[in-house]
């Protein structure tokens, strides 16, 4: 900017720093000075009729008929001294930490038109861990002091956050010769309030025949600064995974009338796993935020083939376990980005959500596995007029280098056709049906996959009410995915000709979800269709 | 295409079957230059719990909406909604309270609810609305709310704050319906008219 310049810009910041004044001190007559309790005079907004034009002849002592409502344009006439803040009704939560949600302090200058205390009431509500929060105004000791009374009434902070069962088909080992058709129980438990303090403790644990496993995690809010939070994981997981697409393995007779080998058709991985999480996050804005966490891994090999192969389309080629023999350390840093502008996380009508993750494991790190791994989708749903709502969603991911195989892509995430991997063990031995006769059926884990779907929502019940059941939706969805190595896309698979080379698939879901008090319940049938060999 | 069709008929005529059903209310309507200004008492707004809360000292609102709506139909001629903002001040043994630009003080919490609930004259939108409705039958919907709380401020005060914290939404569940919406409500409706010609 020229000097001339500099200073013509400065003539309006003065003639704005001199109105500024003279309205201050146009607000503050002299000889009376301010006492806590007395209204302030604020400025009116004079209205010429003659200006107002024609809307004015609709006037009334509501305000003009033509005009919008103005709520939020508020200046306050009343201010308080703040002498202290009661809470009172908590017998668990500690008084510290609903002070913390206040934005004043003892001595501070207290407006009770402030549309940030008033929110204060919902903003505690919206912790759930309160059934009410009234907030109150009380006389101080002297004229214009006045106390905050913060009353709650608490209500229960042990929540059931996720319960999913099914029945599956596994593998005990590699010699087994058939599959079992087994049941399995996850589910995730929370103390949303742990000591009283706002301390999120979860508890996650599948049960099964063929894996088992547990998860603990500590979130502690706002620590640092009053704005990062700091969370610790731990884990420990007793599971199997299962490889290849019709696999082949060499193993031991073991029978007298054998004394060779044999071969089966089964090639699973025992392992078990144990770990360690601490990171944190911060919110950018109330729809952004990050989080940053590391992750440590220990991964032992219990029992796996020494060698196994799978059908490639023509060929057979050794399956690749993505995991060291014997015991092996994964550290790796997790970045995660989340743009969240949802109307409702529970059952959503409008809004998008937007998360991207990079993991990173490094040498120097300790870890025994370089890799980068990179995952991004977002979903967008928008209300129609006639109450019903569409879904888009698009998901991608990519991995390079030494991925461990929990870290690699996983069909069953990708299908709705066959239950997903939770506490990233996979549950099902069963490839979905490859509905397109595509050469996906040579993939259960990729270094590549994405997938695209669309859904739709219709309410079929709907009742404005705090118990019991308040809205069923009947939910659609169709979906095309695709799984491959970073290979494939260059080399292809043989023995595939046309659009069959294309490693991807449709999937599907329909189902219900019923919103209740307690939360948000879904029932798909799409696993089901899964048994059915098509 | 036949079925979006139906299904269209089908909302349209399941919302003016819930819109007549809303309880009837005695209004008094007079019309001024053509545009029809309207009284009634939405008083019972105001239970104990709601008195209550006006005499806690921190601002509370009343908001008052006034749709006119043709008979038969679920098409909105008109709406008027105003706010009425009431604190207590705790020091001076009154109430100031906000209407649009307007700020009144009045001593009684009866002479507020009187203020903010017992309309009177209230112009329920402007004569260009009702124009080409002349001769038709309408009638009037009011809903009176106690504290309601915006789209907008809903998401924002209870958005989840962890991002890979599942917990939030769960929770959030649980109380958010009772948040997002305001504390009290009452709705009724006026008898047929019409529109004069």
């Amino acid at each position: 900017m020229r000097p001339r310049r500099r200073l013509l810009s400065l003539i309006p910041l003065l003639v704005l720093g001199w109105a500024a004044t003279a309205s201050a001190q146009d607000s503050d007559p002299k000889g009376e000075p301010y006492r806590p309790g007395d209204p302030v005079a604020i400025p009116t907004q004079d209205v010429d009729a003659d200006d107002a034009g024609e809307e004015e002849e609709f006037r009334d002592r509501y305000g003009v008929a033509s005009q919008g409502r103005r709520p939020d344009q508020i200046s306050s006439q009343v201010r308080y001294v703040l002498e202290g803040i009661v809470v009172s009704g908590n017998d668990r939560t500690k008084a510290r930490t609903v002070r913390n949600f206040i934005p004043l302090k003892q001595g501070d200058f207290l407006d009770p038109e402030s549309p940030e205390l008033v929110a204060t009431e919902w903003r505690l509500m919206g912790t759930g861990w309160f059934h009410s929060v009234d907030i109150r105004l009380e006389r101080g000791a002297e004229r214009g002091y006045v106390v905050l009374v913060v009353e709650v009434r608490e209500r229960n902070t042990v929540v059931i956050e996720q319960l999913v069962a099914g029945l599956s088909e596994g593998v005990g080992k590699t010699t087994d010769r058939g599959r079992t058709l087994f049941p399995w129980l996850g589910v995730k438990v929370t103390e949303t309030n742990l000591a009283g303090r706002g301390i999120r403790l979860s508890a996650t644990g599948l049960l099964s025949e063929f894996q088992q496993g547990g998860r603990l995690d500590l979130r502690y809010p706002k620590l640092v600064k009053s704005e990062y939070d700091l969370r610790f994981g731990t884990f420990f997981l007793n599971g199997r995974e299962f490889y290849g697409n019709s696999p082949l393995v060499s193993v031991p007779c073991g029978a007298p009338t054998c004394p060779g080998t044999s071969i089966v058709p089964n090639a699973v991985v025992r392992y078990r796993r144990g770990g360690f999480m601490v990171g944190t996050g911060k919110d950018f804005t109330s729809k952004l935020r990050y989080s940053l966490d590391w992750l440590g891994d220990i991964v032992s090999v219990l029992d796996r083939p020494e060698a196994a192969s799978e059908r490639q389309g023509n060929e057979i080629a050794p399956v690749d376990f993505a995991i060291q023999d014997g015991r092996s350390f994964v550290s790796s840093l997790r970045f995660a980005l989340v743009f969240d502008k949802r109307d409702d996380p529970g059952i959503t009508k409008e809004g998008v959500l937007f998360r991207g993750v990079v993991t990173a494991g490094t040498r120097f790190l300790g870890s025994d596995y370089d890799f980068l791994q990179l995952e991004a989708w977002v979903r967008r749903w928008w209300r129609l007029p006639w109450n019903h709502t569409i879904r888009l969603g698009a998901f991608g991911g990519a991995a390079f280098g030494n991925t461990p195989f929990f870290y690699l892509f996983h069909i069953s995430d990708l299908t709705d056709l066959i239950p997903s991997r939770f506490l990233e063990m996979q549950l099902d031995a069963r490839p979905p049906p490859n509905l397109l006769g595509t050469s996906i059926e040579n993939n259960n884990l990729g270094e590549l996959a994405w997938r695209i779907d669309i859904g739709y929502n219709v309410p079929v019940y709907e009742r404005v009410r705090d118990r019991g059941l308040r809205e069923v939706n009947i939910y659609t969805l169709i979906g095309l995915y695709g799984l491959a190595d970073l290979r494939d896309p260059r080399i292809g698979v043989s023995g595939y000709t046309g659009l069959s080379r294309f490693p991807l698939d449709l999937t599907f879901d329909f189902g219900f979800r019923f919103d209740t008090r307690v939360g948000v319940f879904q029932v798909g049938f799409s696993t089901l269709v899964g048994f059915i060999r098509l | 295409m036949r079925y979006w069709l139906a299904a269209l008929v089908l909302l349209t005529a399941t919302v003016t079957y819930a819109q007549s059903q809303l309880p009837l209310r005695d209004f008094g309507v007079t019309w001024s230059r053509g545009a029809p200004k309207v009284s009634f008492s939405a008083k019972d707004l105001a239970d104990e719990r709601v008195r209550q809360e006006l005499s806690s000292g921190l601002r509370k609102r009343l908001v008052v909406t006034v749709g006119s709506h043709l008979k038969g139909s679920n098409q909105r001629v008109a709406q008027r909604q105003f706010s009425c903002d009431a604190t207590l001040d705790l020091w001076d043994d009154g109430y100031l309270v906000r209407i649009g630009q307007q700020t009144e003080r009045l001593k009684t919490l009866e002479q507020v609810l009187n203020r903010c609930l017992a309309v009177e004259g209230l112009f329920a939108g402007e004569p260009k609305s009702y124009l080409p409705h002349k001769g038709r039958e309408m009638y009037f919907a009011v809903k009176a709310e106690f504290n309601p709380i915006s789209k907008k401020q809903c998401s924002e005060l209870i958005r989840p704050t962890s991002g890979n914290d599942p917990v939030g939404p769960i929770t959030v569940n649980i109380v958010r319906r009772r948040i997002c919406r305001s504390e009290r409500t009452i709705e009724f409706r006026s008898e047929y008219l019409k529109v004069p010609e």
